[in-house]
């Protein structure tokens, strides 16, 4: 007797054991909060709560945590070797040292920047930054300027620091930090004016604009604030000195859990040789190395991260770490929940919070070419200023074959179907060997498909039985071989094409296929010319009433010309009937001989 | 603010909500043990976030997406993996779980057989009770994606248990609006 869904669900839902307290989840909540930041160095740390901000008690890993928490996911923080009284803090990817002295608040995103009126103080956004109006953070930054004679430090995560708070447009100056490459400025006379105080003056007429300097170290995602007296130098420089990578001096993983850095994705079968420092990740099918120097991890989501998978990419979040890695799936989305709004937003909105790529270093993405939306393969949402991509033909020097994309100097992409591998390089003129030496390390653990002759002459027109998709597989079909197979490894049966050369044929073919997807057989034969020729590409469906797949059909300008969808890729609906065959269309010149330039058709089994 | 520091629209949440967290989440994860903590876990972040979560038109869909995304994002790497995947395989062992048995392992079975996001999408639809146009929102997606997983997740649904739920996707506008207000008049 068929029942409705909704009953069904709540009858077999799970009922909880335990009561839950809101108070218990409030104070998990702020203990998590103070781990995070803190750290058992912190101990004994002496502690003010002032307003709404929280010091840090000291706390014991895991005490009272429901799960781990995320940070048990990074690598292990190193503990540093800090002059007797200070205390180590973590923010963004780094940790480093701050006297004890200094008052440590944690500053929270939706909250202005109290104002101390006297004494040191240590403002730490680890997460974010703080995000008060316009008027309430120049008034309270007028405060800090104006009530204190002692050093300020301010740190939040560079990431998270909107660019007009940067300030870009000033002069920023190289400055090694240890091992890292920093940045520096001072603020300019000009820059300090956050308008009147309490007493309708202006913060800048106090002498404090040389004083105030600005320091971002891109590769630990750190943003430094310090407003000093001349004394204090020493001190900032003395901070500074302590900044040392996470994932760094790192003391070994328990010996029950494998020594995994955080985000390597999936382990790769094949040992390869790889750079000190690197780490083998397997995406697709492909296994290759990564740096972990500035950090890698897979692409997570955490809260609402994910844009529509049609939507425009927003690499808003490449620029934290080297590499990113999207094992399951392409990530196409921008972060929603790190926007200085706070408030998810709808996607036409969203894309004006997209922050600006700190192109200060190379970042990778990577993620199965099956997964990457055919808006992003065609870079069909770039800025209306970039560039036109060019595309070539590449073969990697593992013999690879695939395409190579560059937009402008900014980015790089690289489809290798042979090993189902989507590269992404965003900015990679700045570490143009790093792109290099990622391509090099690419290996397939399984002999690589010859891509270049058909296996077979002709397969049109067998019309078997529909059987179960399998894996993702791509054809790359070529008009002057009439039909290019390529066969992904583990999918039972890959997608087919087939080249209609009149008018007759097509008809016939059309209406005997269903051209169209099963559900619309009404569209109208399209008309061939003499000069071309119809791909009709036909995809089976799992027949175990599960379906699987999805096709996409896209096209690419070739040699001056143009292919022909018949239909948009936006009317190929997904996967419509189990068990069905589906075929899309498109006309193409006929005397093109190489197709994998023209058109790529891809069956995907979502995930 | 409450005597013990917390919020008290955060109290009202998270005691109304743990329940439908659990039950949602159960029915993602399969296992409610995993399901309370996922749930627990998504309070504490929710409260970490509240005033922001709050002004949500869901925050119940916002934290079964939180939920969910712990499930595959973090815990499947992590302690739970196992456990997890375990349950999420349809011929695990499922003595153990509820003693209603039959119907629930139909349903845990089934569930298994959806992909991650498909799951979510039924979730978000028919337990927690958005429109597709709220689920949209909660995972930021169009609602015709969420339509879309929607369709496929009930196709494999029809084929292991006998339900009468209409389709959504491929239908009229018409057909998807009066859709969506049945689905907000049921909750």
């Amino acid at each position: 007797m068929p029942t409705d869904l909704r009953e069904l669900l709540e009858r077999t839902a799970a009922s909880p054991t335990t009561v839950v307290d809101p108070a218990e989840v409030a104070s998990r909540s702020r203990r998590r909060t103070r781990q995070r930041r803190g750290g058992a160095a912190l101990t004994g740390v002496a502690l003010v709560a002032l307003l709404a901000v929280v010091a840090w008690p000291g706390v014991v890993p895991g005490d009272g945590l429901v799960i781990e928490d995320r940070a048990a996911d990074q690598p292990d923080v190193p503990v540093l070797d800090l002059p007797e009284g200070w205390v180590q803090v973590q923010v963004g990817a780094a940790v480093f040292g701050i006297p004890g002295e200094l008052e440590v608040v944690e500053v929270d995103a939706d909250d202005p920047l109290p104002c101390p009126n006297a004494g040191y103080r240590a403002y730490l956004a680890t997460e974010s930054y703080p995000v008060a109006t316009h008027d309430e953070a120049g008034r309270e930054y007028a405060c800090n300027l104006a009530g204190n004679t002692a050093p300020q430090l301010f740190a939040a995560p560079l990431t998270a620091v909107p660019a007009a708070h940067l300030g870009d447009d000033a002069a920023w100056h190289p400055l090694p930090i240890g091992d890292l490459a920093g940045e520096w400025r001072l603020e300019s006379p000009a820059d300090t004016s956050t308008g009147p105080d309490d007493d309708g003056e202006d913060v800048a007429d106090h002498g404090f604009a040389d004083r105030t300097a600005w320091y971002r170290v891109p590769a630990v995602d750190l943003h430094l604030r310090f407003v000093t007296t001349e004394g204090d130098v020493d001190l900032v420089e003395a901070i500074l000195a302590t900044i040392t990578p996470i994932g760094t001096a790192a003391t070994g993983a328990p010996d029950d859990e494998p020594d995994e850095p955080t985000g390597t994705g999936r382990r790769g079968a094949t040992g390869l040789d790889l750079p000190e420092g690197w780490t083998q990740v397997t995406i697709g099918d492909a296994t290759f190395g990564v740096p972990t120097d500035v950090g890698t991890r897979e692409f997570e989501l955490d809260i609402l991260e994910l844009a529509p998978t049609e939507g425009p990419p927003c690499h808003n979040g490449l620029d934290r770490v080297r590499a990113y890695l999207a094992p399951d799936g392409y990530p196409t989305g921008v972060v929603q929940d790190r926007d200085p709004g706070g408030v998810p937003h709808t996607f036409g909105e969203l894309v004006g919070f997209c922050r600006v790529p700190l192109a200060t270093y190379t970042s990778l993405l990577a993620a199965p070419l099956g997964t990457v939306p055919v808006s992003v393969r065609e870079q069909q949402y770039r800025d209306s200023q970039a560039p036109e991509p060019v595309r070539t033909a590449v073969t990697l020097p593992g013999g690879l074959r695939g395409e190579r994309t560059a937009v402008g100097d900014h980015l790089v992409t690289y489809a290798l179907p042979q090993v189902d591998l989507w590269l992404e390089f965003h900015d990679p003129q700045r570490e143009p060997e790093l792109v290099d030496r990622v391509l090099a390390t690419i290996t397939s653990p399984r002999p690589l498909e010859d891509v270049s002759e058909p296996d077979e002459p002709d397969a049109g027109g067998d019309d078997g039985p529909a059987q179960d998709l399998g894996s993702p597989g791509v054809i790359w079909v070529m008009p002057g071989a009439d039909v290019r197979r390529f066969e992904t490894p583990g999918s039972s049966l890959p997608p087919e094409g087939r080249i209609i050369r009149d008018q007759d044929e097509l008809d016939a073919v059309w209406h005997g296929a269903g051209a169209g997807g099963s559900t619309d057989d009404e569209r109208p034969v399209p008309s061939l010319r003499d000069d071309e020729v119809a791909l009709l590409a036909s995809f089976a469906y799992s027949t175990d009433g599960s379906c699987r797949g999805e096709v996409e059909l896209t096209a690419v300008e070739f040699d001056g010309g143009t292919v022909t969808l018949v239909h948009e890729p936006s009317l190929i609906e997904p996967c419509v009937t189990p068990g069905g065959a589906w075929t899309v269309a498109a006309l193409i010149p006929a005397d093109t001989r190489h197709l994998a330039d023209v058109v790529r058709v891809v069956a995907v089994e979502r995930r | 603010m409450t005597g013990d520091g917390t919020d008290a629209t955060f109290d009202a949440f998270c005691v109304a909500a743990y329940p439908r967290l659990v039950a949602a989440l159960g029915h993602v994860v399969g296992d409610r043990a995993v399901a309370e903590e996922l749930a627990q876990e998504s309070l504490v972040r929710a409260h970490q976030r509240w005033r922001r979560v709050s002004q949500l038109d869901s925050p119940l869909g916002w934290a079964v997406h939180v939920g969910t995304n712990l499930a595959r994002s973090h815990l499947r790497r992590r302690v739970l993996a196992r456990r997890v995947d375990r349950q999420l395989t349809a011929d695990a062992p499922t003595a153990h779980l509820d003693p209603d048995a039959a119907e629930a392992v139909a349903v845990r079975a089934a569930m298994a057989a959806l992909s991650l996001p498909q799951r979510e999408a039924v979730v978000l639809r028919f337990v927690v009770g958005l429109t597709a146009v709220e689920a949209g929102r909660v995972l930021g997606i169009e609602p015709a994606a969420v339509r879309a997983r929607t369709h496929r997740a009930l196709g494999v649904l029809r084929g292991r248990l006998a339900i009468d739920e209409p389709d959504d996707a491929g239908s009229t506008e018409r057909r998807r609006h009066r859709e969506d207000e049945e689905v907000r008049r049921a909750h």
